[in-house]
This record gives structure tokens, sequence and C-alpha cells, in this order.
């Protein structure tokens, strides 16, 4: 109980659990190399160089998808709300494929165009941010199949490896970001920490239009800048990993079901939970069918999916 | 506290009310009345600064309206209207509290005088329509603000908390509180109306006294209805004589 | 001899001429690259009316006018350049079916493995009717194969298909048998996957001698840095040309010599 009351409990034993998750994680690969004392210089190398940026990777942007899943639930008013139902990652794919088809000689073009098609999207979707919450749910979701047809159009024009290229960037890659990962660190606290400080208007915002601005909250200039903001950390998500699905709808969900549906404390929740769930995911996508790795994307479905499930029967009604 | 000055009310390209004029400054309540649509609602959202579409003078503790900010008003002005969506799972005492501010001793009381304390920690989504209304006059309640603006909030309740409902305004308007509500029934408005605004549908609205406005040849026009009695028991004529 | 009997000898034989196929010149669509290559290399280059892309060699084939690409054909295209038959490589593809309707011969060659590549060329040109030509680069060909594989060296290989995200080729590839009939061993030899991404650290763990990269589309530099940077100083990267070792025409020796040549550079 107290947990829940106390957010800086909250803060501090989430982060605990994330710690000691990620560490167990690290040892995890293609061999178990003991973190705390690899046998040999390689073995450091390989927890260090390779496994640990990958899981600092995962955890950061599984943060990030997990509060821009929040925020777009909010929102738009509606618990079906994901990062990607505006139509954010349809337009990052599409920049991310283009990419792909104009500079296919360079990696760090695909991240570019990523986010570059990111924010083209996220412009759109801002020209429609005045429409009220089920009429600018429409638009994006017609946006998104916008973006979906014109990315069927780019893969039929791209050769077979090419092909094979896009469908791996859709589907996630934690192990190339572009971002380093100090800077999906910092973007991850500071998406939490401006989360915090709306909470209040953003438990506000759950009683309706109507009912926050009679409880003082200046509506418009909250979804303006509530758009702004989860649309830009879904694009950093984004251009880091690729389109990963799921986090974004389950994480806050599940952490409501836990913790109640206060912002102060699903956020909190959210940012860790979501980053674990990744990492744990991650873990499982190149650990599974070893020597070959999964696409990320798959096993959070796997995961997620079953976990969200078992705890909404739970819960009864 | 309210001083209203011909004011006049669109919703789109509609007029609601063409003038209205009102200056309430001590505790009483003003009960709107009117066929559906005549702009009731409209004119409720247009006192809690929540719809801009007016003309004229509307001053709230001497304040012109629009000089307000979001934040400062509410300060004033308490509105309770149609019941919040309840897809997230707020819990009634997490609902309270976001109208409260914080304030405990307060919420404690609204808990108990309508009944809610053993429903404190229920999602809202799992009440029945007339808890949730329950809910939503504590929220107002709980906010201690000088003008409350009431949306019909005898809706969805029982007789036996319709008659609270009714009990609360009169005893918060002793403390001085102006209470602006739109009430369908003739006789809830007939048992707490100090004041009473018309509105006819067609643009019109007639400011008066309780007992003056509460009579069948101000009321019948505007409702097409025959009304019997009088005073305390004017009402609709329900019983229908079916011809042969 | 009378000359009426001349004159129906010479008249029969102009029939013969003109119904006998043997004269009438066909109409090739070569609907893959390595098709392309193939019958330029057997001297039908000069039947060949059309082409896919990706169809660029020899220089010729570049001029050809284009139909689709190898995975999806362009029927009316196709059908303007009045085809008499076509060689495709897989004969699912969307439209060749309808261009077998239509009444052009399909043929097909998709080699799986590197024997296969010498049987399709005997193939293409029994069909083609220069079967002599062809006969004979087969056998060139096959002669080459057997000194590459004379000189063989059991040396394990990790093939980079695609550094980011990091791609192998598996088990049932053609450059999986490529590198096999050269004497390598593709250290991801057992994954049954045809692309399979892997982790870096399976590779490192792989213990490949020589690292192995297409030198199209990717920075080989960077690349080679990389691999030094986890499997050692010492690690020997090569990078070829794609289209020598992927695409199964005659050319493919060209590139197992080349890569063979590299390998010996080292012993």
């Amino acid at each position: 109980m107290n947990i829940k009351q106390n957010p800086w409990l909250l803060f501090t034993s989430l982060l605990a659990v994330s710690v000691v998750v990620a560490w167990v994680l690290l040892g995890l690969g293609e061999h178990w190399i003991n973190p705390f004392s690899p046998s040999s210089d390689m073995e450091s190398r390989i927890l260090w160089e390779l496994r640990s940026p990958r899981l600092l990777t995962a955890f950061a942007v599984g943060g990030m998808l997990a509060l821009a899943g929040a925020w777009f639930q909010v929102l738009l008013g509606n618990p079906l709300a994901e990062p990607y139902v505006l139509g954010v990652a349809g337009s990052a794919a599409v920049g991310a494929v283009s990419s792909m088809a104009l500079m296919p000689d360079s990696t760090w073009a695909v991240s570019l165009g990523a986010f570059i098609g990111a924010w083209v999207g996220i412009a759109v979707v801002l020209s429609f941010s005045h429409l009220g919450s089920a009429r600018l749910l429409l638009a994006g979701v017609v946006l998104a199949a916008f973006w979906a047809a014109i990315l069927m159009l780019l893969i039929a024009l791209l050769p077979e490896r090419g092909v094979v290229r896009a469908y791996a960037w859709m589907m996630g890659d934690l192990s190339n970001s572009v971002l380093p990962v100090w800077s999906l660190i910092l973007a991850w606290i500071t998406a939490l920490g401006c989360g915090l400080v709306l909470s209040l208007s953003l438990d506000k915002l759950l009683l309706g239009e109507k009912h926050a601005a009679s409880l003082g909250v200046d509506v418009t200039r909250l979804r303006k800048f509530l758009l702004l903001l989860a649309s830009a950390v879904t694009a950093i998500a984004v251009t880091a990993a690729g389109t990963i699905g799921f986090v974004g709808l389950v994480v806050p969900h599940l952490m409501r079901l836990l913790f109640g549906s206060l912002h102060q404390r699903v956020l909190i929740a959210s940012a860790f939970g979501g980053g674990v769930l990744l990492m744990l995911a991650d873990t499982a996508a190149r650990t599974v069918i070893s020597p070959a790795e999964l696409p990320v994307g798959v096993l959070t479905a796997v995961i997620g999916v079953p976990v969200f499930l078992w705890l909404l029967l739970r819960r009864g009604t | 506290m309210i001083h209203i000055d011909n004011l006049s009310l669109q919703r789109g390209d509609k007029q609601l009310i063409a003038s209205l004029s009102l200056h309430a400054k001590f505790g009483g309540v003003v009960v709107v009345l009117g066929p559906n649509g005549a702009g009731k609602s409209t004119l409720l959202l247009t006192l809690a600064g929540l719809h801009h579409d007016y003309t004229g003078k509307v001053l709230v503790q001497g304040k012109a309206l629009a000089d307000f900010s979001q934040q400062s008003l509410v300060e004033h002005i308490a509105w309770q209207g149609e019941l919040p969506p309840t897809e997230f799972g707020l819990t009634v005492e997490q609902r309270l509290n976001l109208a409260a501010h914080g304030v405990t001793a307060r919420l404690e009381h609204a808990l108990t005088y309508l009944e809610l304390e053993l429903l404190k920690h229920r999602a809202l989504g799992e009440l029945s329509s007339g808890e949730q209304q329950r809910v939503e006059i504590a929220a107002v309640m709980v906010r201690d603000c000088p003008v409350w603006l009431m949306d019909e909030p005898a809706a969805h309740l029982d007789m036996r908390h319709q008659v609270d409902c009714l009990k609360l305004m009169k005893q918060q308007t002793k403390n001085g509180r102006i209470i602006i509500t739109v009430l369908h029934d003739l006789q809830h408005a007939a048992a707490v109306a100090d004041m009473v605004i018309l509105l006819d549908g067609n643009g019109g609205a007639e400011v008066g006294l309780a007992e003056e406005m509460l009579v069948a040849e101000k009321l019948e026009p505007v409702f097409k209805i025959k009304l019997k009695g009088k005073g305390r028991n004017l009402m609709p004529q329900y019983a229908v004589e079916l011809s042969e | 001899m009378s000359i009426c009997f001349l004159k129906r000898l010479f008249v029969l034989l102009l029939c013969l001429c003109a119904v006998s196929p043997a004269v009438a010149a066909e109409r090739i669509l070569a609907l893959a690259p390595h098709a392309c290559e193939i019958l330029y290399a057997i001297g039908a280059g000069k039947d060949v009316v059309g082409a896919v892309s990706y169809c660029d060699y020899p220089e010729a084939a570049k001029k050809l006018p284009r139909v689709g690409a190898y995975n999806r054909i362009n029927v009316e295209a196709a059908i303007a350049l009045k085809p008499t038959m076509a060689i495709v490589l897989d004969i699912k593809t969307p439209g060749i079916k309808q261009l077998e309707t239509l009444g052009v011969k399909i043929i097909q060659s998709y080699p799986k493995l590197v024997d296969d590549v010498l049987s399709d060329i005997r193939h293409i040109g029994e069909a083609t009717r220069h079967y002599k030509q062809a006969t004979l680069l087969a056998n060139h060909l096959q002669q080459r194969l057997d000194r590459l594989e004379s000189s063989r060296t059991q040396i394990s290989v990790f093939y980079e298909v695609w550094p980011e995200p990091l791609l192998t080729a598996g088990n049932n590839t053609f450059i999986h048998d490529v590198l096999k009939r050269i004497g390598l061993k593709n250290v991801f030899g057992d994954v049954q996957l045809e692309a399979p991404r892997v982790n870096i650290e399976a590779v490192i763990a792989a213990k490949p001698q020589i690292v192995i990269i297409p030198s199209e589309k990717r920075n080989v530099h960077e690349r080679t840095l990389f691999w030094k940077k986890w499997l050692g100083e010492d690690i020997r990267v090569i990078s070829v040309n794609p289209d020598l070792v992927h695409r199964p025409g005659p050319r493919l020796l060209d590139g197992m010599e080349y890569l063979q040549q590299e390998l010996n550079l080292e012993h």
C-alpha cells in the first residue's frame, strides 16, 4: 500500500528491480558470462561493449514507448490508443525505407530518414490537433493507413535484399541504434520528468475535456503539448530501434491494473515497466533460437499479450 | 456576485438566448427552466467558462468573465454536468481528490453526506448511474466555491437521494452560496428555487422571483402542456384522458 | 532429270525451309539476370529480345527492353516483344502462367547448387539450339571447377550478407554451396533459415578464420575495422563482387577462382 502512496518510494523500488533484472540479463547471451567476474578480456568486452549498450537501449526505448502509449491513451480518451495510432510510426517507416532506396550504401541514413519521416507525420497530425479526440483518432487511423500504403509501394520497388532490410527494420532492432545510449537515457529521464510535471493535469483530463476545464486545466494547450511530447518521444524511439509494437499499448494498462490510474504512478511504473519488458523481450530474441535471432517485435507480442490477458482475467470485471 | 447584463448566447449559427439579465448577489438558488434545446446547459457552460460564443456582460465577483484565466475562474465557480467517462479506472476517492485539491476534510464530509464511504475505493465504472451522479455532486461539494452550476443534479437519483440533493442545495445557500441549476421537474424547482430563469426555446429569456414565475400562465405557453395545482403543487397533468 | 522434277524439288526444298523451325529464329526473354548472362555466353545473345531489371551483364544486355523484375513480370510488355521462349527463375512468379497460356515456351532455371548451374547451361543450350556452344562452355567451367576442388583447403568462414541488422547465409542457400565448393565451411551452415539474423556474440563464438563481405552497398573498410575489433587484428576480411558469387551464371567460376586466389595468398 505504501508503495502506491509515495512516488519516490515507487521510483526507487522500481529502479532497484530494473537494475537487478538488467544485471541478470547481462549475463545471458550466446553463453553465460558472470557479470561480476567475466573470465576473459573478450568476455568483459562482450559484456560492456555488446550486451550492455543493447540492454540500456532496450530499457530507454521500452520506457519511452510505454510513456508515449500512456499519453496517447489519455490524449485520445481511448484505452486502445498506442504510440503508432496516429501514423507516426508509419511515416517514420516510409522515411527509413526511402533512405534504403535512395542511399542504399549507408546505415545511418536510414535512421535519419526515420527521424525526418516521423516529424513529417507529426506535423501532419498537429494540423488536426484542434479536432476533438474522436475525430483526431479517426484522422490518425486514416493517416496511418495512408503511410502504410506508401510503404507497400516503396517495398514493391525495392530489390530483394532491400525488402529483407525493410522488414528487418520495421520489426525492430535494438543492436544498431544510431542514437548513442547516453542520449536515449537522457531522453527517457526528460520524458518521464515532463510527464510527472503534467501528471495532475493528465489525471483531470481523464474526466473528459469539459470536466478537466472545469477543474482549471487549459485543455487546448495541454492537448497540443501532450501530442507534441508523445509524438517526439515516439519519434526518438522509432529512430533508435525501428517500430517495435505492443509495448506502448500493453504496458500502461498493466501498470494501471497494478498501481491504479493516477498518472504519477502510472508514468513512473510505465517508464520502468516498459524498459524491463523490452529488456526481457530483447534478451529472449537474441537467445531463444541462438545462433539466429528473432526480431524483438515478435517477442514483445508473445510476452506482453499473455501477461496482460492473465492480469485482466485475474482482476475479474 | 454574479452580474449578467444583456447576455446573448449562440451555438453555431443558432441563437439560443437573445438577451438575459440577472443579478444574483447573496445566497440563493436560481433554477433554469425551459424545453429541450433552449440553451439551459449552454448557459451554464458559458458561466463556467467552457463556452465562449456569447456577447454581453458577465461579471463574476465584479470581474468580467473573459478576464479570468481558467485556473482562477474555477476558484469561484464549480460546474457539474454529464457523467465523466469511466474507461480508465479512476476510483471514487481519486476522482474526488482531483476536485478537492487534496483537502481531505471536505472530502470525508462529502463522502459521508452522499453515502459514498463504502464506495470510496471502487472504480467509477463499477458504480450505477445513480451512484456516479452522487459522486459528481460530491465533486462540487468538496470544492467550496461560492458559485455552483449544476446541470440536472437529480438525474439518475432515486427519490430518497433526490430529496437529499434538493435539501443540500437549500442548505448550501444559507452560507451565501449561489447555486444556478437546471432542473426538469417542476416540483423540484418549486421546492428549491428562489429565482427562476425561464428560457422559451426561441431566444426569449425571462428572469423573476420563483413565486412570480412558477405559475401556469407563464409556464404553459413555454412548455405547451396543461398544468394543474399551484405553488408547491404545481405540476403537469400527467393523467391521460383517452378519447373514445 | 526433267526441269519439271527439278522445279518440284526446288519448291519442296523451299517449303521445307519455310516450314522448318530450324530456320525461324527464336525470340527469347531473359527473365532473370543469370539467364541473361548464360544466353550471351552461349552465343544466343542475338536471339534475346527482352530482359528484366538487374540484367546488367554483358554490356549489350543493358540495352535490352525491360519487362519487369525477376519476381514480377509485366506480361503486356513481354508479349509486345513477340517472344517464343522465356527463361525464368521461378515458374510460380506472377505473370509466367499467363505467358505460358499465350504460347510462350517457359524454361525454368533455378540453380540451388553449383552443379545445377552447369546442367542448366546445357539445358538452356539445348532448348535454344546452341547446344554445341553450351556444352563447350559447360565443359570448360567444369574443368575450372575441378581444378578448384583439387586445391581445396578447409577454412571456416563467416559470410556477412548485411551488416545492420547482421545477416548471414544459412544452409539451403546458393552461396552456402558456393562456399562449400571452394573448401570453405560456413560457420552458420547448420542454420535452416535462408538469411538468418545473427548475434555478434554468435560470430565471435564460432571463431571463423575468414570473413567474406559482398562489396556492393557498404563501406568495406568500416566493416573490416569492425571485424578486426571483435575477431582479432589478424582476421582476414575478403570482399567480393556479389554478382560473381550470388548469380548462378557463367561468371560464377570467376568469383570462385578469385576467392580461392585470395585464400591462397595467405598460404
